[in-house]
């Protein structure tokens, strides 16, 4: 067998309670695939993506990054998040510090790098996204859009393997939607490994290498975007593509 | 009475805009309320210093207000009135003679009693004596607030770090940690301070601990710690709580630990919430300190930190002076201590509320303030 996939889910189960939300997902991510993930609400896109770096715990199944499972005792999840860069709807970001201080955190913090070659790749990862002029000032300052784009240079910095994007244009206003989403197709084509739910579907249509459709806990379909958008199999993701498209 | 001057005057008085005429008759009530001003303007002086009918005067006067704001509302919403129309400003005038009438009657009726009454006298020489001042000054200046300040300092430091210590506890994962904490906060906050300082400030040298020697300033302040740390245990639990989740999710999802994420990100938003309730509990300290005189303070100050606070330097100087001047000036001296500070509560307050210092990172959550958790 080849090298094992980025990222790999075996048979994930979450429940809350009594609700079961993942019913058993199988998945596997090679490195520098783009995948999509879409569905109605509640259909567990979210938890599913948040199972990835055990912000939620599994109640079931296995997580394997890189061939190593995740889930088992005695793993330090404190250092696998560091090869996990996530991105959130409400962005997060620390407002009690400057939007430089936000992306270097984690860099001086976690990896205990000096501050000045933190502030180096701090400033670097901050002109990608092209908010290097906004360095000095608090985030409250900042349009959506801009709060968006430094918490995806804040994730980067650490130089994870893999992104997760959680509906990060759902809370923005329209016109600042597309600011994001360029960030995210350069990020694509430079070839990291992501995982994306989101709303958009013209960016599913043009970034993603595959889009997979969840309803109910489970995947449904799973193909490349012109597949599933163009020639859906289920009565599911018909009914899903008329309300969104 | 519409008279035709008037009318030149305010040009468009007596029709409004929607063509609505004032009704008849009306003008003269503004007339009646100034000449009741008036009368009540000059009646008052004579009330008072002729007549002296005591506080039942000043019923003259407020006649002459009454008038004048009544007529003023009704000419207001009725009518078409524009402010510089004369109806209007006869009415105003009106209303303002009656206030000065009230003014003057007030003011002259207290300056009557000041210079006429005798217990005045006395009151003054026993409580505002500015001789038994000057003597007292600077004992309360020297040792007084010299304790106090000390006292409050160690009070406010024990109380702020073991607050947060508490803060914590409280929010822990373990219950049998949340349960100590909540019986620590139970106790201390159910207490009376007074009886805190004596357990901690008798009992305990008497039962042969003497952790902090034979001072006694040091074993009102950590009391007075003790207790505060409940009180700032409290108000810090609520800051930290109020902290929206996703703050620890993005930096978990970094790699910190939760110890780090704590340290780094949830305390000091959570602290910096509830800024003004911490300095609301900081000036009940400063005035809770007072109390360290139940477990008995030498005036001796053999040492920096050792002597009485302020309040116990003014009472055992008005009991010397069988005079209770020094009493009022150590209150003097806590005012100008605490008042300041609360304007300073205030201040940050308004800052805070103003969004400068906290942010919502795109949610429409309102920070909740905890309501100020002030004891004494």
């Amino acid at each position: 067998m080849s090298a094992p996939h980025r990222v790999e889910l075996k048979n994930l189960q979450k429940s809350f309670g009594t609700l079961d939300v993942l019913t058993g997902i199988d998945l596997q991510i090679p490195a520098g695939e783009v995948v999509v993930i879409v569905g109605p609400s509640g259909s567990g896109k979210s938890t599913m993506l948040r199972c990835v770096n055990l912000l939620e715990q599994p109640t079931g199944g296995q997580v394997l990054l890189d061939g190593i499972d995740i889930t088992e005792d005695g793993v330090n999840v404190d250092r696998m998040r560091q090869r996990v860069g996530m991105v959130f709807q409400h962005f997060n970001l620390f407002p009690h510090m400057s939007v430089l201080a936000n992306v270097t955190l984690a860099l001086r913090k976690v990896k205990g790098m000096p501050k000045a070659q933190a502030n180096e790749i701090g400033m670097a990862r901050l002109a990608e996204v092209d908010l290097a002029q906004k360095a000095d000032v608090r985030p409250t300052s900042l349009s959506g859009g801009q709060k968006q784009r430094v918490a995806i240079a804040r994730s980067l910095a650490m130089e994870p393997e893999v992104m997760l994007f959680d509906e990060v244009t759902s809370a923005l206003d329209p016109e600042l939607v597309k600011g994001v989403l360029d960030v995210m197709s350069n990020l694509a084509r430079a070839g990291m490994t992501m995982m994306v739910v989101t709303h958009e579907m013209g960016f599913a249509r043009e970034v993603a290498d595959r889009v997979i459709f969840m309803d109910g806990g489970v995947v449904v379909e799973d193909g490349p975007p012109r597949q599933i958008m163009e020639n859906p199999q289920s009565e599911r993701l018909k009914a899903f593509l008329s309300q969104v498209l | 009475m519409t008279d035709t001057t008037d009318r030149v005057d305010a040009g468009s008085s007596g029709v409004d805009p929607l063509g609505r005429r004032r009704p008849r008759g009306s003008d003269s009530q503004p007339a009646l309320a100034l000449v009741l001003g008036v009368a009540a303007l000059l009646a008052a002086p004579v009330v008072i210093w002729v007549v002296d009918v005591g506080i039942g005067g000043l019923l003259v006067p407020a006649v002459g207000l009454a008038a004048g704001t009544v007529t003023k509302r009704y000419a207001a919403q009725i009518d078409y009135s524009p402010p510089g129309d004369p109806v209007m400003r006869r009415a105003e005038l009106g209303r303002l003679t009656g206030l000065t009438g009230m003014l003057v009657f007030l003011v002259g009726g207290l300056l009557r009693w000041i210079t006429t009454n005798e217990q005045l006298g006395i009151l003054q020489d026993l409580l505002f004596d500015l001789g038994r001042f000057a003597e007292a000054f600077p004992t309360l200046l020297g040792e007084g607030l010299r304790i106090t300040l000390i006292a409050w300092v160690i009070a406010v430091v024990i109380g702020q770090i073991l607050g947060v210590v508490l803060a914590l506890m409280a929010i822990s994962r373990r219950r049998i940690i949340r349960a100590l904490a909540i019986i620590y906060i139970d106790i201390f906050r159910g207490l009376p301070a007074i009886i805190t300082i004596v357990l901690v400030g008798i009992a305990l040298p008497l039962a042969g601990l003497r952790p902090f020697g034979r001072n006694p300033v040091f074993y009102a302040s950590f009391a007075l710690g003790l207790v505060a740390t409940a009180y700032i245990g409290e108000i810090v639990r609520a800051g930290i709580q109020s902290i929206d989740e996703g703050q620890m999710e993005a930096a978990r999802s970094m790699g910190m630990s939760h110890g780090q994420a704590m340290r780094l990100i949830i305390v000091p938003q959570g602290i910096r919430r509830v800024v003004p309730p911490l300095t609301n509990e900081y000036i009940a300290l400063l005035k809770d300190t007072s109390l360290m005189f139940v477990i008995g303070l030498s005036a001796n100050s053999r040492t920096f930190f050792e002597g009485r606070d302020l309040f116990r330097v003014g009472q055992n100087l008005a009991q010397q002076y069988g005079n209770y001047s020094p009493v009022v000036l150590a209150g003097i001296f806590y005012l100008v201590l605490t008042i300041p500070l609360t304007r300073l509560t205030n201040y940050l307050d308004r800052r805070l509320r103003s969004g400068r210092g906290v942010d919502h990172t795109g949610e429409d959550e309102t920070p909740e303030l905890p309501s100020a958790g002030g004891q004494a």
